[in-house]
């Protein structure tokens, strides 16, 4: 045959077939529809994200409210300056909850708006039943008008203006008695007015450094609450008359502002909640020195907050393998380990201050990989194959966590627990004909090949670090063992208990304590 | 025609069960033909038919839309037969080539008195390996290099195995006109 007698042969086999098929019978389609992947059920990924989002800006709004410094407010100041310095005493009132209120039952201070620093020098009458804060002051208002120098800043109502500490010179000066103006501004929070029980505020009073003799003066705590604690006293000690006069002077024009916050235990002794306050007033004639030192560094720390409850989302990437039993075939022997995922959400509750339990839902893959080359007799290779078995599971991971060790910042421990998983889908190439076609399984599928309920068991360890009061970044590296086989026994396929390693990273937030 | 090819191929890359469907009454019939002659049962053809629209939903976004769309699908089905067929040779016995090279090759190509289906019937006597090379050359348009390439034999190996294709399906064309009863 010549080589145009070929070609023409070749062309009518082309034309003779070149429309040619014939019709699949529908189990061909009922096939496919069980080897693809149906992308549309992978909505719960999106849910998971919202779900995830949902409880972290609950978490912070809530983590918000609680960490708020209590909104502070002074009645007694506001209590001592006449109703016509309210405007100016947008700062020294601290409050603005009820400032005309306590400006009514407090009218008769002697003070007028624009009096300055000298009137507020001045002693007013003290009235019957008005709150005012117990404290030392100078003898004379005299020597407090030649040293007085106040330093502070009232918090707003809200108690979101910044606090600052403008004292001069001050942290290294001796304390001295009753040469230099102190004060103490009384001070109610929002949970006090509530309770109708007065909150004291502390405030301190700095003499600039060119003064002889300064005294900076700090209120002892508990007698201001003392005071507060009954506001029927009618007694009036010239330590309450100082503070009156000091906390209208704040009102007055020229007052200049600085605030600062004590230690923590201090603040305790009025309900945790107060925030104490140094309150620096600039008298008239006299030069403002510049301040030098920070009178109290200390920033105020956010009282940590006591775990209870707490809410964690993890994830991450896993190495996965499995630990096959007998009857093992020859393909499922060439398996190589695989990557896999896993991640969660749940709850935990400290039980102790050392353990804690944890709850939640899972989604975990476990895989393992195939290289394959197929190969005719002569050893000519004629397919490779790269496939990769994975098992999708929905896991209840039920952990137990034992902290060894913390600090402020960081906390460490192990874990370890189990977790019911539920198959959901599979990829393997067990079923297959020639074993090495891979095959979807689904739980609605007929065949028998898998548990569709499975337990693993988890142990790991755990280390956390605090980026923010309650908020914790987790790392834990953990691993993973089915403790039953993932094959269903009655389908003659080989024991098949998957394992994995890996490290989960996440967050962790511990939720307000509530005893 | 190509517009409603584009929408059913943007749902078959969404995963939609309705495109997928679509997609399958489209070109099964046709792929179906094409795993008939390379396959060596109708059981098998079917599997590979199954394979191949299973590879084409799952690697969908691997078309780039440089050639029709059939032509690709064709050549997952040609790639997927194939695939079948080497692992049918690895489980059971097969012909051997050197026996089929014993049958002599009359002259003569009479197409027109054998139907679509017979003349499948009759390719699908040939030995594996002649009909694949054959089925290659002939019908799919490929070249010597991308039939070694693709069985993994040389050029020259698909060249001869080709030329006793035809001569063997000659013959088997040939005896069947002969013996069909509108032959005259």
């Amino acid at each position: 045959m010549t080589e145009r007698e070929s070609k023409e042969f070749y062309d009518d086999l082309r034309r003779k077939l070149e429309e040619y098929g014939s019709p699949p019978p529908e189990s061909v389609w009922a096939g496919i529809r069980q080897q693809v992947p149906n992308r549309r059920r992978r909505w719960w990924r999106g849910a998971l994200l919202v779900l995830l989002l949902v409880g972290t800006v609950s978490y912070l709004t809530i983590s918000t409210r609680t960490q708020r410094p209590t909104p502070i407010s002074t009645p007694a100041a506001v209590a001592t300056v006449s109703p016509g310095a309210q405007a100016d005493a947008s700062v020294s009132s601290g409050s603005s909850s009820r400032p005309q209120s306590a400006a009514a039952q407090a009218p008769s201070t002697g003070l007028s708006p624009n009096t300055g620093a000298a009137p507020s020098l001045a002693t007013p009458e003290t009235q019957p039943g008005t709150n005012v804060a117990t404290q030392e002051t100078a003898p004379t208002a005299s020597r407090q008008a030649d040293r007085g120098l106040i330093a502070g800043r009232l918090t707003d109502p809200t108690g979101k203006a910044p606090r600052q500490v403008l004292a001069p010179d001050s942290a290294t000066q001796p304390q001295s008695e009753a040469s230099g103006a102190t004060l103490a501004a009384t001070s109610t929070t929002s949970e006090g007015r509530k309770q109708h029980k007065a909150r004291a505020g502390v405030a301190l009073v700095v003499l600039p450094k060119q003064y002889p003799n300064p005294t900076r003066r700090q209120i002892p705590a508990a007698s201001l609450e003392t005071t507060y604690a009954e506001p029927t006293n009618k007694e009036t000690h010239p330590e309450q008359e100082a503070a009156k006069n000091l906390t209208a002077g704040l009102s007055s024009e020229g007052a200049a502002y600085g605030s600062s916050s004590l230690p923590t235990n201090q603040t305790t002794l009025f309900g945790g909640r107060l925030l104490p306050l140094l309150v620096r007033l600039q008298l008239p004639g006299l030069p403002l020195p510049r301040p030098t030192a920070v009178l109290v560094p200390e920033v105020r720390q956010p009282q940590p907050i006591k775990p209870n409850w707490a809410i964690q989302a993890l994830g991450g990437p896993t190495v996965s393998y499995r630990k096959l039993g007998a009857n093992v075939r020859r393909v499922e022997q060439l398996e190589r380990p695989a990557a896999g995922y896993g991640m969660q959400l749940g709850v935990a509750r400290t039980l102790t201050p050392r353990l804690s339990l944890s709850v939640g839902v899972g989604y975990t893959e476990v895989a393992a990989s195939l290289y394959l080359r197929l190969q005719k007799a002569d050893s000519v290779p004629l397919v490779i194959t790269r496939l990769r078995d994975y098992y999708r599971l929905l896991t209840v991971p039920m952990e137990a966590h034992y902290l060894l060790g913390a600090t402020t910042r960081w906390r460490y421990g192990v874990q370890a627990g189990v977790a019911p998983a539920l198959l959901l889908s599979a990829r393997t190439t067990e079923g297959g004909a020639c074993n090495c076609q891979q095959q979807q399984w689904q739980p609605s599928d007929s065949t028998r090949r898998f548990r569709q309920l499975n337990l693993t068991l988890t142990a790991g360890a755990f280390v956390g670090y605090q980026a923010a009061p309650g908020l914790w970044l987790t790392l834990r590296p953990q691993a993973q063992y089915f403790l039953n086989s993932i094959t269903d026994p009655t389908s003659g396929r080989a024991a098949r208990h998957p394992w994995s390693v890996g490290v989960q990273g996440g967050i962790s937030f511990d939720l307000p304590f509530k005893p | 025609m190509a517009h409603t090819l584009d929408a059913v191929l943007e749902g078959c890359r969404r995963g939609r069960p309705s495109a997928q469907r679509a997609l399958y009454d489209q070109l099964a019939y046709r792929l179906m033909g094409v795993c008939l002659r390379y396959c060596p049962s109708r059981a098998e053809a079917e599997d590979a038919l199954q394979l191949t629209f299973v590879k084409i939903f799952t690697r969908l976004d691997q078309f780039r839309g440089q050639g029709p769309f059939e032509a690709w699908a064709r050549r997952i089905a040609v790639t997927t037969s194939l695939n079948l067929w080497h692992q049918h040779q690895l489980r059971g016995p097969q012909v051997e080539p050197d026996e089929a090279a014993e049958l002599h090759h009359p002259d003569g190509t009479p197409f027109d008195q054998l139907s679509a289906d017979d003349l499948v019937a009759l390719i699908n006597t040939l030995p594996p390996g002649y009909r694949a090379v054959l089925n290659l050359y002939a019908i799919e348009g490929y070249t010597h290099a991308e039939i070694g390439e693709l069985l993994g034999i040389s050029e020259g190996t698909s060249k001869s195995q080709l030329s006793r294709a035809r001569r063997l399906l000659e013959d088997k064309i040939l005896a069947q006109a002969n013996s069909s009863p509108y032959h005259d």
